[in-house]
């Protein structure tokens, strides 16, 4: 059993939707809070112990990164950095078989917030709809 | 089906669609696997540069080559499903042509597609003939 508060205004919507979508009937507020806690659960992915200390890594050295190092590539595993390089090359050879988990970063690269998957790309079924 | 100037590949029949597709060499990040030839649909609805299904991107190593985490970005599908990406560095060759072209990797979490996008087909003249069902790109 869940229990929890949303605001009054969200509640509403998700109330009006999820009739439209199940019924007027008893079960369809449970059905609608299944879909969406599906979709909640694969939006985004849990980070590995080793893939989360690389990017807290990175995190600490950003800047540092980007003062000395402008357009190179950078190899960060271990929780550490580990080389730097000119081509993307040279960086993807890098000790390759010692990890599981590597960030190659391009120094200065301006990060992309949402890309369009195409016109026949489907998503996998979230749940009862 | 290749001349000096072009190579060209035969539209891809799948469930009574057929598809244009570019073979590829992609490059794995792990030294020990050998890089692998996979046809990707050209989708010029896609954004990015390289989708590969979550299997291949597990399998040949891109684990080794991610972004960090705050530079993958979500994906968004025409139905208007959001959900985060993950991203890495690739490089892919048609050596037939000898090109060589440096981009992102894309997967998520369930996808079967391989695709080629918008900024991997920027770098490319590409010959879509059809009435020959094939897909070419012209050097």
């Amino acid at each position: 059993m869940i229990k929890g508060s949303i605001p009054k205004k969200l509640e509403e919507m998700f109330r009006k939707k999820a009739m439209e979508k199940y019924g007027y009937s008893k079960g369809a507020i449970s059905k609608a809070l299944e879909a969406a806690i599906r979709l909640w659960l694969r939006y985004d992915y849990d980070l590995a112990d080793e893939e989360e200390s690389n990017n807290r890594a990175f995190e600490s050295m950003k800047e540092e990164l980007e003062e000395k190092y402008q357009g190179m590539y950078v190899v960060i595993a271990d929780g550490r950095l580990i080389s730097v390089h000119k081509t993307l090359d040279e960086a993807l050879k890098v000790e390759g078989g010692k990890f599981s988990h590597r960030i190659v970063f391009r120094v200065g690269e301006k990060p992309v917030r949402r890309v369009r998957l195409g016109w026949r790309t489907k998503t996998r079924h979230a749940g009862s709809t | 089906m290749e001349d000096e100037n072009k190579a060209c590949w035969q539209y891809l029949n799948s469930g009574g669609i057929k598809f244009p597709i570019l073979s590829l060499l992609v490059i794995s990040p792990i030294e020990t696997q050998s890089s692998q030839e996979i046809f990707v649909r050209i989708d010029t609805g896609y954004d990015g540069f390289l989708l590969l299904s979550e299997e291949k991107y597990r399998r040949m190593g891109f684990y080794l080559s991610e972004l960090p985490r705050e530079y993958w970005p979500e994906g968004e599908t025409v139905t208007g499903e959001v959900f985060r990406l993950r991203r890495a560095w690739t490089i892919v060759e048609i050596p037939k042509l000898n090109i060589r072209i440096e981009g992102h990797v894309d997967t998520f979490r369930g996808n079967t597609d391989d695709l080629a996008g918008l900024k991997l087909i920027e770098n490319l003249k590409l010959l879509l003939d059809g009435p020959a069902q094939t897909a070419c790109i012209i050097f």
